[in-house]
């Protein structure tokens, strides 16, 4: 399944729905359906808050045997590290917390890959969930 | 689609999907807190870094006084995610 979101947070409602279109369809559990939207929701927001380029962005989410694959591609996006954002110290006291970087501290251990990549003039970034037995 | 209002006993009740296009409405009814309160997570099918982000900032000021947020009965999701987070560190959740 693909399909084209504005870039604005607006669209989370219909990314919701297309997520949950996926998971009803496929039979996933509902924890997998709260990460997925949880991850999907996170990558998006960064993509509308911080990314410029196109007004649109395209989502498409797929299984490839006992994977979940999710691939967000933002055209025209500035390129970033994503390797380098995300850091946080869960251990630190609440006076020294800031919310910054939790999103992708999140999406990174509720998924099982996240890929970043850069070409073509887009950003693409890949989120996989291992499904299925251990 | 999501709620926030007031329960019987003065807590904050959050309903729905608590998304990063909801938060306003959040951050302006923790904005009037001046004391310690209760939020009931019971009827919240989903919470994400936005809504995290402004329960973290409501309970950094209102420790500066003294007072804090406790959250109570969360679906087990959303536990979890607390708990990557590391927010079962800096909120009393029960």
């Amino acid at each position: 399944m693909e399909r084209l979101f504005r870039r604005e947070l607006n669209s989370l409602g219909p990314l919701f729905g297309f997520v949950g279109d996926f998971a009803f369809a496929n039979g996933l559990d509902d924890g997998t359906a709260f990460t997925v939207n949880l991850a999907v929701e996170e990558v998006f927001t960064n993509m509308v808050k911080y990314g410029g380029g196109a007004d649109e962005v395209s989502v498409a989410i797929e299984l490839h045997g006992d994977d979940l694959v999710v691939e967000l591609v933002h055209p025209g996006a500035i390129p970033f590290d994503a390797g380098k954002k995300g850091k946080v110290d869960v251990d630190e006291v609440l006076e020294e917390r800031t919310p910054g970087g939790l999103g992708l501290h999140l999406v990174r251990n509720v998924m099982d890959e996240m890929v970043y990549a850069h070409r073509d003039g887009c950003a693409r970034i890949t989120l996989t969930k291992h499904l299925g037995g251990d | 689609m999501f709620d926030i209002g007031r329960g019987n006993n003065g807590e904050i009740r959050l309903s729905g999907r608590l998304d990063a296009s909801q938060v306003d409405l959040v951050r302006e009814q923790l904005n009037t807190l001046k004391a310690s309160c209760v939020v009931d997570f019971e009827a919240l099918d989903y919470i994400s870094s936005a809504g995290m982000g402004v329960l973290l900032g409501a309970q950094k000021r209102l420790s500066d006084g003294g007072h804090s947020l406790t959250l109570v009965n969360l679906n087990r999701h959303i536990r979890e995610i607390f708990r990557i987070a590391g927010f079962d560190n800096v909120f009393p959740i029960k």
